[in-house]
């Protein structure tokens, strides 16, 4: 009897990853012959020269040498995409938690709050950089118009080099209802009995937050710092419409993937493009690595410290 | 089960028979692939001249468009990198030297020797010296465009009472003091109309109007030269329309056009003279109660006269199968019939002479004095011909530039300083 049951199990799980595998086979057949195979031919193709047309040329690390000893817009693009990182990343996980928080509320309009915060998610990224270059306009933009009722004279945003950078920061800022939905999931899941048990010991709303809300947030914290930081680093859709392809003003916002587009595309050196491809990856590799490395002393799992 | 074996073997039987078939003729396969860019009217001549082609020699032409710049190269490279080449290639005077410098296209001098009705002399020397390196003439031309042409809103000048320009005016004179005569400011000293505003700032032809040039030598360029004392000013002069005289939108003022094109804002009222090339006629003849018209840019202090141009046409691949077909295609698209269709469109000035000087360009509609585009050709300045070129362009003169329109900087201090990056970069060899 307990035999049969058994068998039955087996045919059953059996079955279920015969249609598990079944369903995700698309997938990894569109990873190995499309991704797959570019992504170890521009591995190869970064050590070689490139136009496309004629035969590749085989240049050993030329490409890396020349990147890091004279390539003087390699640097900036990185240092303008490190910028916007740094800014962009904290203010965004800080924001997108607030606004989780706030849509976590019992409101009656909660609802419908959380559908409008969400929307800008789902809305295409190049009709979203349009409504932004309006936001931004100087003259009679939402944000310099709002800075005259204060009295303050608003930059030029967009045609200012020192003021591009933090516009694309404050831009992303709009992309904060995408986690919110995470976030949102996060705090739903957090067991009532915490916050009772707290109460009992009467703790207030500060303390609740702070020794239950955020220990127990930190692992989807976590999980989106990750993905935050690895798409800061590939920002592109945004500059690219905003500026026409060029990181103006100055290449002020001419960010890494950008400056990638740009000599695959417009200078046609596919090998130089792809050794820029590689160091980037190397970067976001790094960077995750170190994540991982340092998670264990702030990410709770289930309340208990991962060691 | 049963069934859907027999389909597919019925399938498999069916494309294997196509092969076979299709592998084993000897002769020129009776298809052409043409790659092109353009906008609604030149979609409708090439439909138009594509269409009498296959009706004429039975051969089908299959007709591929892609928005012009980086994605037309990026679709054509692809395909060509892919072994997929196409047997015509629509370029222009800049790209096609990328695409010769790969050994991408065919010689075109032989075809055109033996063509029964085209000849090299029936278009201007100007463009056919272009499209020739090495005595190798890769392209045959289709259009050549001047940018020298000024538009001016007549309705504007007459409310100013300034007189409309002619073509002997010069920049530091003539052109300037209407600019300032046509330049408003409301009670608050903002500016409410502009003088002038180029397409994009066009500074190269203040520079070759002043006497400045990008290289030593436009055809084998071995040095970049553009620090010398006539470009700084030309490019200072620019500069300063926007930043000192206001009366040329600076990029901030742009931008605060709310998305408005350069273009957007001759049309609306917003500026009084728009410089550009006789592209932009199709789109202003479209608006009504509109007066216009067009004047030749105006000349430098010393009185030179000279400017940038564009123009395209179309070159045969060198993969092609049927060369000689490709051929007769081209001869259709930028021979006699498709010229005299696209002079009449406004939207180009034909590279064929004839054309050019017919009652198909020089019609009745407007601009009057649209003929400023032939006179116009013989003072054309070529970018230099190098692959690199755009480049240069895009990653160093135009980021570095923005300083100089931003008013940041001085071209002078701009121009010293990068003059040496370009030449060490691309020109030591």
């Amino acid at each position: 009897m307990a035999d049969k049951v058994l068998k039955a199990k087996m045919k059953m799980s059996t079955h279920e990853a015969l249609w598990g595998y079944t369903f995700i086979t698309p997938w990894i057949l569109g990873m190995i012959f499309f991704v797959g195979g570019p992504i170890i031919a521009s591995f190869v193709l970064a050590f070689f020269d490139w136009d496309l047309i004629s035969p590749a040329k085989f240049v050993g690390l030329k490409n890396f040498a020349f990147m890091f000893t004279r390539d003087p817009r390699f640097l900036k693009s990185l240092w303008n995409t490190i910028y916007f990182t740094i800014f962009s990343v904290p203010l965004g996980i800080v924001g997108s938690v607030i606004v989780a928080l706030l849509m976590n509320q019992k409101w009656k309009t909660v609802r419908g709050l959380r559908t409008i915060y969400y929307l800008p998610s789902v809305t295409a990224g190049v009709a979203s950089s349009i409504i932004w270059m309006m936001i931004f306009n100087p003259d009679f933009g939402l944000i310099n118009s709002g800075l005259a009722l204060l009295g303050i004279q608003g930059p030029k945003w967009l045609s200012s080099e020192l003021w591009a950078k933090p516009a694309f920061i404050i831009m992303s800022l709009w992309g904060v209802g995408g986690n919110m939905i995470i976030y949102l999931a996060g705090l739903q899941g957090i067991p009532r009995q915490l916050y009772e048990a707290a109460e009992i010991d009467g703790a207030g709303m500060w303390d609740k937050f702070k020794f239950i809300t955020i220990p127990m947030l930190t692992p989807i914290i976590f999980f989106n710092l990750i993905l935050s930081i690895v798409g800061s680093f590939q920002v592109f859709t945004q500059a690219y419409v905003m500026t026409g392809g060029q990181g103006s003003p100055a290449d002020s916002t001419l960010f890494y993937v950008l400056y990638l587009y740009q000599v695959a595309f417009k200078f046609h050196k596919m090998g130089y493009a792809a050794a820029l491809a590689l160091i980037l990856f190397v970067i976001i590799l790094v960077c995750t690595m170190l994540q991982f490395r340092f998670a264990g002393g702030w990410v709770h799992y289930e309340g208990e410290l991962k060691k | 089960m049963k069934k859907f074996l027999v389909i597919f073997l019925a399938v498999a039987a069916i494309i294997a028979t196509i092969v076979v078939f299709h592998g084993c003729s000897n002769e020129p396969p009776k298809k052409l692939r043409l790659m092109y860019w353009g906008d609604v009217q030149e979609i409708k001549i090439i439909t138009e001249m594509v269409a009498k082609f296959e009706k004429d020699t039975g051969i089908t032409v299959s007709a591929e468009r892609a928005p012009s710049g980086p994605p037309y190269m990026e679709k054509v490279l692809t395909q060509l990198a892919g072994g997929n080449a196409p047997d015509v290639l629509f370029v222009e005077v800049n790209n096609f030297k990328s695409f010769a410098d790969k050994g991408v296209l065919e010689d075109l001098a032989p075809y055109i020797a033996t063509d029964p009705e085209l000849k090299m002399k029936d278009f201007y020397p100007e463009i056919i010296d272009r499209f020739t390196v090495d005595n190798k003439l890769y392209v045959l031309p289709r259009d050549i465009a001047p940018i020298c042409v000024v538009y001016y809103n007549k309705k504007m000048f007459d409310k100013a009472g300034v007189k409309y320009p002619t073509d002997d005016w010069s920049w530091p004179d003539g052109f300037l003091k209407i600019a300032k005569k046509l330049t408003k400011k409301d009670a608050n000293g903002r500016i409410t109309q502009y003088g002038f505003v180029d397409d994009w700032p066009i500074w190269e032809a203040f520079m070759y109007s002043n006497g400045g040039a990008m290289v030593d030598n436009v055809k084998k360029p071995t040095k970049c030269v553009l620090d010398s004392k006539e470009t700084i000013d030309a490019v200072q002069f620019r500069a300063d329309l926007a930043n000192k005289y206001n009366v040329c939108p600076s990029p901030s003022q742009l931008t605060s056009m709310g998305g408005m094109g350069t273009a957007d804002m001759f049309t609306s009222g917003k500026v009084a003279m728009f410089f550009s090339g006789i592209w932009k006629t199709p789109m202003f003849r479209d608006i009504k109660n509109f007066k216009w018209d067009v004047v030749m840019f105006p000349k430098g202090p010393k009185g030179k006269r000279a400017f940038p141009t564009g123009g395209s046409g179309y070159a045969v691949t060198k993969m092609s199968k049927n060369k000689k077909m490709a051929w007769k295609l081209i001869t259709y698209l930028a021979g006699k019939v498709g010229q005299e269709k696209l002079a009449q469109t406004g939207l180009a000035q034909p590279a064929m002479m004839s054309v050019a000087e017919s009652k198909y360009f020089l019609d009745s509609q407007p601009p009057k004095h649209k003929d400023i585009v032939l006179k116009g050709v013989k003072y054309v300045v070529f970018v230099p011909l190098m692959s690199e070129w755009e480049e240069i362009n895009v990653g160093t003169i135009a980021p570095r530039y923005d300083k100089i329109w931003n008013g940041k900087e001085t071209a002078e201090k701009v121009i010293k300083e990068m003059v040496p990056d370009i030449n060490e970069e691309y020109f030591k060899k």
